[in-house]
């Protein structure tokens, strides 16, 4: 035994201490460089690690605005394009209605060897041009009665499809579906309501034909027009003004709804498709994260480590989808040493009485959803399927009840895969964000059927996905 | 280590605090040998020893804003030092058992010899002690702190640290009685 004195004893090593220059090693300059990288964010992984949250939020926020109003603009385009159809043939009469007339009269009375009664426009132009040479009128007439024969003979189909749509069912029509047109007097089967235009028109006619004897028998055939319309005359001039600023009376007619009724009905039909094709929409990306508490034995739990996942899904049906993707995780786990196959040259020296596992983790899931409940805005669903492991970083920390000099204090490394380790089974809700992003809450549980790691160890791991599920445009 | 105040050191410190890379590797390298050595004696290992080196020297560049240039910056790197491996210490505290040293033979050794050895060899005597015997012993008779400040830092009483201290030179002195000539033949050459 040396009998050193307290002084001497400290001095000796004080002096040890101080005059001791250990050998710098670069590769410990090279640990604490990345960590400093990582802390400055001068490495993609240390920047995404610190400020992950934020980007994805930055990138969400706007992105989820996009998609919302990019789909309500297309849902509410379409649904005018719908509404279109449905209109149209309400929208479009008026406009039709003034040529038709005259081709249908041309039509109904082809043997009537004066020309019938034309559009307002056409009829102003004819006025126009007969003004300046009242001579060459009757030209003119036989020109227009050319014409409207004419043109009388090209839109006979047209007015055959006005005709039917214009028919309106009996139910709904006071007429017996039969629709009475404005511009027709009763008497020639119309409601009389535009047939102001007729005397109108013939006494434009006659004030510029006057007493040009060459149209004298024009003048004859307008009278015997306004004779058949007598009945009608008297009523129409008392409120000449009236009618001519309430142009569209007809539409205040009862029959009318009864159009605007019925064609929403055909419209709707092709809207069925498409909200069964959106329930079959075969694609879609989940990009999750979730606490990872991974255990031995359901006991000695420490802090829960952190999971990330990207998942692809497809639809095999509107309720089953098939799943597949990757998972990085950071487990961390205490577990009695006796639940770890220890190499020997851990256990030769001392045995430890628990070790302390940190492992960063690579994992493949493959396996199925059902969709149990599902309405407009959520589903309800049960998972299943199997996972494999790749170890990607492993470190063990061997915890001795004494020390011994030698013994082993960690093991650090990487193992790699260890196939179809792990059984998955999950329950989850899904809520509709947007029409192409939701939301998924979706607690999990990895049952082990075999041990992975350094040590084998039967690694079990619970947590809950919360993860944003974004359907692709293709289907 | 001289001119560690001098104006090359400030001028590194300069270029720590704007996060250059080259002037913290310097820096780091600079002070590698003495932060290392503190690191050893409240370790039991070389790995751990460098984990804490690490960890302190990490706190030293993302700290360096907190440091009083008008003081040694020698004397604040080496509190840094210690306080990370008081740490660390506390961390692991529950886990070690303090009277876990083999004690050895009465072998009568030449004081020569014990005065010849290696440094290393000697550090590794220091962290062949239980935790709270070389912490104590470290902090005391190296680092030399009152047992009212290893008590404080601690968390055990004056007495406790007394004791610590009169046990760790204890087990020095049995473990340098355990060293023959063969043995530091072998450490030697």
């Amino acid at each position: 035994m040396i009998e050193l004195p307290d002084d001497e004893l400290d001095k000796l090593f004080r002096k040890s201490s101080e005059e001791l220059d250990p050998q710098f090693d670069p590769e410990d300059w090279n640990k604490l460089k990345k960590r400093l990288d990582a802390h400055d964010g001068k490495v993609a992984g240390g920047w995404f690690k610190k400020w992950w949250p934020l980007g994805l939020l930055a990138l969400l926020v706007p992105a989820g605005f996009v998609v919302y109003f990019f789909t309500k603009s297309t849902v509410s385009e379409s649904a005018k394009t719908k509404q279109n159809v449905a209109i149209t043939p309400r929208l479009e009469e008026p406009a039709a209605h003034p040529v038709s007339r005259a081709e249908e009269n041309a039509t109904r009375k082809p043997e009537d060897p004066v020309a019938p009664p034309v559009s307002r426009a056409e009829e102003n132009a004819t006025r126009k041009s007969k003004e300046p040479a009242a001579p060459s009128v009757s030209k003119m007439i036989r020109n227009k009665e050319a014409e409207i024969a004419k043109s009388s003979s090209i839109s006979n189909s047209n007015i055959t499809d006005y005709q039917r749509r214009k028919k309106l069912p009996r139910s709904q029509s006071k007429t017996g579906g039969v629709y009475l047109e404005p511009n027709r007097s009763k008497q020639e089967g119309g409601d009389g309501a535009f047939s102001i235009n007729k005397i109108a028109e013939s006494k434009a006619v006659r004030s510029v034909l006057g007493n040009n004897a060459v149209s004298q028998d024009i003048i004859a055939n307008q009278d015997r027009i306004e004779q058949t319309i007598s009945e009608d005359q008297a009523r129409l001039l008392i409120s000449a003004a009236t009618l001519a600023s309430r142009t569209l009376n007809w539409e205040n007619q009862p029959e009318i709804p009864a159009v605007t009724f019925s064609a929403p009905e055909p419209a709707s039909e092709p809207a069925k498709p498409e909200k069964v094709k959106k329930d079959y929409a075969k694609w879609a990306v989940r990009l999750g994260y979730s606490p990872d508490l991974s255990t031995v034995g359901f006991k000695n739990y420490t802090k829960p480590g952190a999971a990330f996942s990207l998942l692809i899904e497809y639809g095999l049906s509107s309720r089953l989808y098939l799943q597949a993707g990757v998972v990085r995780s950071v487990k961390d786990y205490t577990a009695n040493a006796g639940e770890y196959k220890l190499p020997k040259y851990v256990t030769d020296i001392n045995t430890p009485y628990d070790v302390d596992g940190s492992c960063t983790m690579f994992e493949i899931p493959v396996g199925l959803r059902y969709n149990v409940v599902r309405d407009e805005q959520s589903k309800w669903f049960v998972g299943t399927g199997v996972s494999s492991y790749y170890a990607q970083k492993e470190r063990y920390n061997y915890n001795y009840e004494h020390y011994i000099h030698g013994q082993k204090p960690y093991w650090q490394g990487k193992t790699g895969w260890f196939l179809l380790s792990h059984i998955n089974a999950s329950v989850g809700y899904e809520r509709t964000i947007t029409k192409k992003l939701s939301l998924v809450a979706e607690p999990y549980i990895r049952i082990p059927v075999k041990g992975v790691g350094y040590g084998k160890v039967n690694l079990t791991t619970v947590g809950m996905w919360i993860s944003l599920r974004y359907t692709p445009a293709f289907k | 280590m001289p001119g560690y105040t001098s104006a090359v050191l400030i001028e590194l410190l300069d270029g720590c605090l704007q996060k250059n890379r080259r002037s913290q590797e310097l820096l780091y390298k600079q002070f590698y040998g003495y932060a290392m050595s503190i690191c050893l004696r409240y370790t039991r290992s070389r790995e751990e020893a460098k984990e804490i080196l690490n960890d302190g020297f990490y706190k030293v560049f993302t700290k360096l804003d907190t440091f009083d240039s008008s003081r040694s910056f020698k004397t604040w790197l080496s509190r840094i030092m210690i306080n990370t491996a008081l740490d660390h210490y506390r961390q692991e505290v529950r886990r070690d058992v303090f009277d876990d040293v083999e004690v050895a033979d009465n072998v009568t050794v030449d004081e020569t010899v014990i005065s010849k050895l290696a440094h290393e060899e000697l550090m590794e005597l220091i962290q062949r002690l239980t935790p709270s015997y070389r912490i104590v012993f470290s902090l005391s008779v190296i680092d030399g702190y009152t047992h009212e400040e290893i008590a404080d830092q601690l968390n055990i009483s004056v007495g406790a640290s007394k004791s610590n201290l009169s046990r760790a030179r204890e087990k020095l002195r049995e473990m340098l009685s355990k060293i023959n000539i063969g043995d530091y033949d072998r450490v030697t050459r």
